[in-house]
């Protein structure tokens, strides 16, 4: 079976900035599979090229078997990070429109559209114009008109952005079940620990390249266990120029250590400086191999991404 | 295509459905009928105030001529109700008074203070020499001083009575009988009929009067029904293409449809709308024209030739306008933008009295071939006698086609890249560049 995306070679250009450099990805069918990288890196062009709202300079793209041409693009829902409603249209009005626009009749999609509203608990607000709904309600109703038409790929840009964390269960669930059911779901996020949690293969890119993909085992594996998890009295102050470490990520009580060389020699000095709480040695998180990839740029992207507080406290 | 089918139904219901377009039908006969009523109502709020009139007049005779006068036309402003018998004034009375300035006083300085001081609304100056019959009038000979010049019923009926008076005494000069003379120069009037046709059957199809409802009110109402159409199209096209990218709606549609389905789709929506209001306002000129007895005034190929142009005008409005928005990310640059656009949409209004005076001439010709006013200008010519001739209808209806898929095409290149483009609008010359990238 062919894969649900295929890029081969894909470069695209805006004048001088090079958004998306020889790009090659695979998205096994049935996958549920995760974008990440910092803003600007190229994440919002892959997905819009794999859409063909964009097209490539250079190289091949496949999306559900058809190569180059939108003919796949009604079996694909897609919800960008940007989004909005049409204020003025009843929630039936707009559902019923986007689902035509994916070619889909009316009796089916007042099926869909039926179920959804239900399994969300929004069926009394069906006949109400978009403009009275919360921003959860809406952003629910956005995701209505992204799956509405029952696509086999599912492409879904930060789908958790603004979200409260009943919503966001709300959400997962639902995005969970349609991956069960057979749909391929792509999401890019900036929250480590949704990513880890939910996708069966990561892809990471980074300044138009990509720098990570497989499972997250794969990944981890290919990273070492080369991260301590240390607590002292001492804190961040007591990790100060000792050889061998190389990063420091200071959580407040906690620290995360790169450390190049035997992790006992690292204990032994911390030992010789302040008292020793805890230290752990760990795989890295995803959290960590973003920031190791990513640097700064990506720590200051992280700070003002969603769910980054919930990611560095874990 | 049946997505854009798609697109047009969704934009057509949700125009037709709105709060907008129910007071949009009733507006523009409302606004007639209401200024016609206006006129009507005001046509009888006359102001009847005494209109004050000082005489300066070195003759000595012609004030008594002008008092007699004033004496008449004040009996003759009363008119009386057929059923009620009620005698009810009509015009404004005038009183006029003789003025003799004293040694050394100019009469203008006094009299323009009373004139700024309320007590008279004008005064009249009459040279000495007015009515020596041999004299050529000079240009001081007849003066009037006013305030209030837009109110010219009393200047003009002074005139009036002066020149009677002045011609009279000439012909008595003349020892002409001033009966005579006005039998003799009664004026011979002139009916203008259209062309007379000799039919095949040997009978004559007899030349109609010409009737200024239907060679001037027919095109003048044609044209002003074709801009308010498109007027109420093409801008909202373009706050709605615009609203679709502030709301951030435009990313999801163009991942439905390619951005050229969904302009045409818009494209569609718009000409469903406006070919309702088209064909409620052409019923009712329809219906009334028949009931009136002069359908002869608007022939089926005008209604026809109507939705031709019309159809070509909202193509290449709307695709120009939706473009501008698309190009756009904020309201203030898209009625930035807009302003040029409007001025080559305004050319045909500035330019219908000059083309309907001349249907033919060289100002008419030259603006049929002027791309986006070809529909406006073509339809004031072909609803106005005698016509353009054929070559120029052919052309001119090429012409529209041609306009048409270009700017629709331009518009679908520009609307492309437009409608995901955030930030600053781009200039005139980079949607050229748009226009013309791969």
């Amino acid at each position: 079976m062919t894969p649900a995306v295929r890029l081969s070679g894909v470069t695209k250009t805006f004048g001088s900035h090079t958004a998306v450099q020889d790009l090659s990805i695979e998205v096994p069918r049935g996958a549920l599979y995760g974008f990440i990288g910092p803003n600007g890196s190229g994440k919002t062009t892959t997905i819009r090229m794999i859409l063909h709202i964009l097209a490539p300079d250079e190289g091949r793209i496949e999306v559900l078997g058809q190569q180059g041409t939108r003919a796949a693009n009604d079996r694909v829902g897609y919800l960008p990070e940007e989004r909005g409603l049409y204020k003025k249209m009843t929630v039936r009005r707009l559902l019923t429109y986007y689902a035509s626009l994916k070619g889909m009749g009316g009796r089916a999609a007042k099926r869909e559209m039926d179920a959804w509203l239900e399994r969300f608990e929004l069926t009394d607000w069906i006949d109400k114009k978009t403009e009275a709904l919360s921003k959860g309600m809406s952003q629910k109703v956005q995701f209505i008109a992204t799956v509405i038409s029952k696509p086999e790929l599912i492409i879904l840009d930060e789908p958790f952005s603004g979200l409260d964390p009943v919503n966001l269960e709300v959400l997962r669930k639902a995005i969970l079940d349609l991956n069960a059911s057979g749909s391929t779901v792509i999401f890019s996020t900036h929250d480590m620990t949704v990513a880890e949690q939910m996708c069966d293969q990561l892809f990471m890119i980074f300044r138009g390249k990509k720098v990570l993909d497989g499972t997250l085992e794969e990944i981890q594996a290919q990273y070492g266990q080369d991260t301590l998890r240390v607590r002292t009295d001492g804190g961040v102050r007591a990790l100060e120029e000792i050889d061998g470490v190389e990063q420091v990520l200071d959580l407040g009580r906690v620290q995360e250590v790169r450390f190049a060389g035997d992790p006992q020699d690292l204990l032994r000095a911390l030992c010789e400086r302040t008292r020793v709480h805890h230290f752990e040695e760990a795989r890295p998180t995803l959290h960590d191999i973003f920031i190791r990839i990513a640097g700064p740029d990506a720590r200051a992207d992280l700070q003002a991404g969603p769910g980054t507080r919930e990611a560095l406290l874990r | 295509m049946n997505k854009i089918f798609a697109i047009g139904r969704a934009e057509y219901l949700q125009a037709v459905r709105s709060k907008a377009f129910l007071v949009g039908v009733f507006l523009m006969p409302v606004m007639m009928a209401g200024s016609i009523l206006v006129q009507v109502a005001l046509k009888d709020q006359v102001d009847l105030e005494l209109r004050r009139c000082a005489v300066v007049d070195p003759t000595g005779e012609l004030m008594e001529v002008l008092e007699r006068a004033v004496v008449e036309r004040n009996e003759a402003i009363f008119e009386t109700d057929e059923e009620t018998g009620e005698r009810k004034q009509i015009r404004p009375e005038f009183a006029l008074e003789r003025f003799v300035p004293t040694e050394g006083e100019r009469a203008d300085i006094v009299l323009s203070k009373r004139v700024e001081d309320g007590e008279l609304t004008g005064f009249l100056i009459l040279s000495s020499g007015i009515l020596d019959p041999d004299a050529v009038p000079t240009e001081d000979a007849l003066v009037y001083h006013t305030d209030e010049p837009t109110f010219t019923e009393l200047p003009n009926w002074l005139e009036s009575v002066v020149n009677s008076e002045v011609r009279r005494r000439r012909f008595e000069a003349a020892k002409l009988d001033p009966t005579l003379v006005a039998r003799l120069n009664r004026a011979v009037p002139m009916r203008t009929f259209g062309l007379a046709h000799l039919r095949k059957d040997g009978t004559v199809a007899e030349a109609e009067e010409e009737n200024k409802a239907r060679t001037f009110g027919v095109p003048a109402g044609a044209l002003f029904l074709l801009f308010i159409l498109v007027m109420t199209s093409a801008p909202q096209l373009m706050n709605q293409v615009l609203e679709e990218k502030m709301q951030r709606i435009s990313e999801v549609l163009v991942s439905a449809v390619t951005p050229f389905q969904l302009m045409l789709g818009k494209l569609l929506g718009s000409v469903g709308v406006c070919s309702t209001l088209a064909l409620l306002y052409l019923g009712g000129v329809f219906w009334s024209t028949h009931h009136y007895g002069v359908a002869s005034f608007v022939p089926l190929s005008t209604y026809g030739w109507f939705l031709l142009m019309m159809l070509f005008a909202l193509l290449m409005y709307g695709s120009l306008f939706s473009a501008l928005g698309s190009a756009c990310s904020e309201l203030r640059d898209a009625q930035s933008m807009m302003m040029p656009a409007m001025l080559v949409l305004m050319i045909p209004m500035f330019a219908w009295s000059a083309v309907l005076e001349a249907p033919n001439g060289s100002v008419a010709t030259a603006l049929t071939f002027f791309p986006t006013a070809t529909p406006m200008i073509l339809l004031i010519r072909l609803l106005a006698p005698p016509g353009p001739p054929l070559v120029e209808v052919l052309g001119g209806v090429a012409m529209c086609i041609v306009t048409t898929l270009a700017l629709v095409w331009a518009s679908g290149k520009i609307f492309r890249v437009g409608v995901l483009a955030q930030g600053q609008a781009p200039s005139y010359r980079k949607l050229i560049g748009w226009i013309l990238s791969k």
